[in-house]
């Protein structure tokens, strides 16, 4: 049986006060992000000028880059929640590990898409074993990793450990990826700090806006994922107290 | 393949792989929210004054 009463040491559940907070604070939070995400897609077509070296398929690099931004901040939470849910045992550590490595996959996802797409117009190639993608890709392993043993885990909780252990690993990546265009230089342009350049100011705006649109959308596709996981492990302890013969609990 | 269709696809990756997954998501929540409701109402139904009581214990 899944859910928190089928372990050995139940884990402390989640409460009514924060299923509530979140059905209050989902939906403005969700408007919030829309109007930011439109907003930063209006920019991107009236207000960001074409480039003058790669033209318009430079326009992928606003959201290319929050996404990173947004795969990045993911994983990190992930690995904290893991870490504290390998400390702990709390449930809510580990249902909130489970949502962060669900939206860091997605916006990896998204950054594994669209960079090729642009490395295509930029590079006439669609991939390029350099340092950057190499490592991105080797996170996108970890993350996928990460999302099948959850699921497993759904069914195998003593799985939750070894989920979170490689949530700790993705961490490890992190600084790997960042650091790679510098230590190993690889193709892959750095167009912010140092190095960086070419950057005017409404490309700098644009870009902004875009960092913050894509950081609140994660944060509600986090909450929403995090609603989803804490149903989950309700219905699950439901199901474990249900009577036998019960319908329900069947 | 010209950077205007290359710049249209990246876009419409990006919005089909958010789409996609805030369907999933939404289809995973009612479907748990729709078991979640038989599985209380069952559960309350098991406890209304009409179900029988439980029997009484064995007397010495």
């Amino acid at each position: 049986m899944p859910g928190a009463a089928a372990r050995g040491a139940v884990p402390r559940g989640c409460g009514l006060t924060e299923r509530i907070a979140l059905e209050r604070w989902i939906p403005r939070l969700a408007a919030v992000a829309g109007v930011a995400v439109v907003a930063t897609v209006g920019l991107i077509w009236r207000y960001a000028p074409v480039e003058a070296v790669t033209g318009l398929s430079q326009k992928i690099f606003y959201f290319h880059v929050p996404s990173a931004w947004a795969m990045y901040a993911a994983t990190g939470l992930c690995a904290v929640a893991s870490t504290v849910y390998l400390v702990t045992n709390g449930e809510r550590a580990e249902a909130l590990a489970a949502a962060a490595g669900s939206v860091a996959l997605l916006f990896c996802t998204v950054v594994l898409v669209t960079g090729p797409i642009w490395a295509r117009a930029a590079w006439n190639v669609w991939w390029r074993w350099e340092p950057r993608l190499t490592t991105v890709l080797v996170l996108g392993f970890l993350l996928a990793g990460h999302a099948v043993l959850r699921r497993a885990a759904e069914r195998t909780p003593r799985l939750s450990r070894f989920a979170a252990a490689l949530a700790i690993l993705a961490l490890i990546d992190l600084p790997i990826i960042h650091l790679a265009v510098r230590k190993w230089r690889g193709n892959h342009p750095t167009v912010l700090g140092a190095g960086g350049g070419g950057v005017t100011t409404e490309m700098a705006v644009t870009l902004g806006v875009a960092l913050v649109a894509f950081t609140l959308l994660a944060f509600v596709l986090l909450l929403l994922r995090y609603r989803l996981e804490t149903a989950r492990r309700e219905l699950a302890r439901r199901l474990a107290v249900a009577p036998p013969g019960n319908p329900g609990g069947t | 393949m010209s950077a205007e269709v290359l710049t249209v696809a990246a876009y419409a990756a990006l919005w089909l792989v958010l789409t996609g997954y805030v369907v999933r998501l939404a289809r995973r929540q009612a479907r748990l929210e729709a078991d979640l409701r038989a599985l209380r109402t069952s559960q309350e139904s098991s406890r209304t004054p009409s179900s029988p009581p439980p029997a009484p214990a064995a007397r010495p």
